[in-house]
């Protein structure tokens, strides 16, 4: 498959301090491609030197053979509560806030950019919640909106820092579900961290599993075993497989 | 103080005082409406104490622009010349200021503690400086409440050639700013070079605070940066009208303090404030009466 980008020989972290080193894989275009992995082991890190928010210590984010210089739009979905839900915000305008950043002498939003931001939002389902202010959304209202958001830019890369973890399971699900949707129907390759491992064996086609400076990648079906998984969180997991569904629950439990 | 002139009508003594304080009626409307405009960002990005840190600094740099007067190095022509001039001190105090306050975090030294180290050192310095001096009370007095009213026709040139182009940019690149505040991270994805964004309105900040230290005092300075912001906020719902009604209570706050500091021969400076607390407090009581009213 058409790798979407590579990360060469990555060393990730903040200041000095590397979290993960040697990290080299490659994203492939149009998969779901998820990355797990306990606290502290560098997964958000990754995710953020990827899209550009951390500069890499040391190697390199190459984009389909070009230089790093000429990355593809990139959809960046945060945790929700990195937003000051102070600036008065509605959700319409917190849409069209990403969109023209490359028109820097246009103080106003053209309008074909404008009427996008409304659709992006329609494309989550919340087409009716416009006008609405942003602190006054739900979570899950808020995090359809920062999907819409990163829609709207109509990004080759959809990334995501998990986007559930403050959501009841119901608004996670449909969430997920509206992700994986729109990377079918928009031909996106998704780039999401999560904790949720029953989630990530349901959805991802690739995963990558970090811990303490190793890593595994692959398909999913390969990466996400209940071997790999014990040894990746030092505690016995297993991955459940039962009337075609697939969960992954502590061994004891299973 | 503007005393009306007697044996006129009130629109005869106005114009009689427009006209020979035109300069300091300009040089207020210009103040009040940048340090409102600019307020929205300090208040949405909740730095309020960085601007009053900023402040402070620029107070300082105007203590010790009167500081240098003492010394002959610093007489016109002479190569430290600058040192007297009141808001290139103040400027240079802010950069300082600048380069301490937005300093990355460290795990002892938080952002607070940088701020409440800048404002106490910075007051301490500036009342040391001018104690010594035969108006030092006088000097600390104008740096605290100021006076807009002896702004001279040179400090109102010097005031549009700074502030026209801090204007331009700030409503030329609004979206841009406001990206960068609101979400950084976002504008990272996007190729935005967010430190040299955010290092520019800082700088726009700064200079438009210690110009205003330096025409019109600290209380004028910190009063119109948040109060107006403060006010529009209440009341404004979509971005470019809470900037614009910031402004236009800056605006509206400085003419309105103008005719009620001729009126009643009350200090220019703190009756502008005053009525910009006044402006920032309706909208808060209408807002509580109305929903009273409607329950």
């Amino acid at each position: 498959m058409d790798p979407l980008l590579r990360c060469e020989d990555l060393s990730v972290g903040y200041g000095r301090r590397a979290v993960a080193s040697g990290l080299a894989f490659s994203v492939p275009r149009g998969t779901a491609f998820h990355i797990v992995g306990p606290n502290g082991c560098g997964k958000t890190t990754l995710l953020k030197t990827i899209v550009g928010i951390v500069s890499p210590l040391a190697g390199r984010v190459a984009w389909s053979g070009a230089p790093a210089s000429a990355r593809p739009t990139i959809g960046y979905v945060p945790q929700r509560d990195s937003i000051d839900s102070i600036y008065p915000f509605r959700a319409l305008e917190v849409v069209r806030l990403g969109l023209g950043a490359d028109r820097l002498f246009r103080p106003t939003l053209p309008r074909a950019l404008a009427d996008r931001a409304r659709s992006a939002l329609e494309r989550v389902g919340l087409g009716h919640r416009v006008g609405a202010g942003y602190s006054e959304l739900s979570g899950g209202e808020r995090q359809r909106v920062l999907v819409a958001r990163a829609l709207a830019l109509e990004p080759e890369l959809l990334a995501l820092d998990e986007p559930t973890s403050e959501l009841d399971p119901g608004s996670a699900e449909r969430l997920l579900d509206l992700i994986e949707s729109l990377r079918r129907d928009a031909k996106l390759t998704v780039l999401l961290v999560s904790h949720d491992l029953s989630g990530v064996a349901r959805r991802a086609t690739h995963v990558l599993a970090m811990n303490d400076g190793r890593y595994v990648v692959g398909p999913v079906g390969e990466t996400l075993t209940s071997e790999r998984l014990t040894a990746l969180y030092g505690y016995p997991m297993a991955v459940v497989r039962e009337n075609g569904r697939v969960a992954v629950v502590p061994a004891g439990e299973a | 103080m503007i005393a009306p002139p007697q044996e006129e009508g009130l629109l005869g003594s106005l114009a009689t005082t427009l006209e020979l304080f035109l300069d300091s009626f300009l040089a207020t409307l210009v103040l009040a409406t940048v340090l409102a405009f600019l307020g929205v960002h300090v208040v949405l990005r909740r730095v309020v104490f960085v601007g009053v840190a900023l402040a402070e600094m620029a107070s300082l740099g105007i203590a010790a622009a009167f500081f240098a007067e003492r010394f002959a190095i610093t007489a016109p022509g002479r190569p430290l010349a600058f040192a007297r001039d009141h808001w290139v001190m103040g400027a240079l105090m802010n950069l300082v200021g600048l380069a301490f306050l937005l300093r990355a975090e460290r795990r002892y030294l938080s952002r607070e503690s940088r701020i409440a180290i800048c404002f106490t050192a910075a007051g301490a310095l500036a009342v040391l400086l001018v104690a010594g001096s035969a108006h030092g009370m006088d000097e600390i007095q104008v740096l605290m409440t100021g006076d807009p009213l002896f702004v001279s026709h040179q400090d109102l040139n010097v005031l549009f050639a700074v502030m026209t182009p801090a204007v331009l940019l700030l409503v030329v690149f609004f979206r841009r700013f406001l990206l960068v505040a609101f979400d950084p991270e976002l504008a990272l994805t996007l190729g935005v070079r967010v430190r040299a964004w955010e290092a520019l309105f800082y700088l726009l900040l700064g200079t438009a605070i210690a110009m205003s230290i330096h025409l019109a005092g600290m209380l004028f300075a910190i009063g119109f940066l948040v109060l107006p912001a403060a006010g529009a906020l209440s009341i404004a719902r979509r971005p470019w009208s809470i900037f614009g009604i910031a402004a236009a209570i800056g605006l509206g706050s400085a003419t309105a303090g103008f005719l009620v500091s001729h009126e009643r021969d009350w200090p220019l400076g703190p009756t502008t404030v005053a009525v910009a607390v006044l402006a920032f407090l309706v909208p808060q009581v209408w807002r509580r009466v109305s929903a009273a009213v409607r329950r």
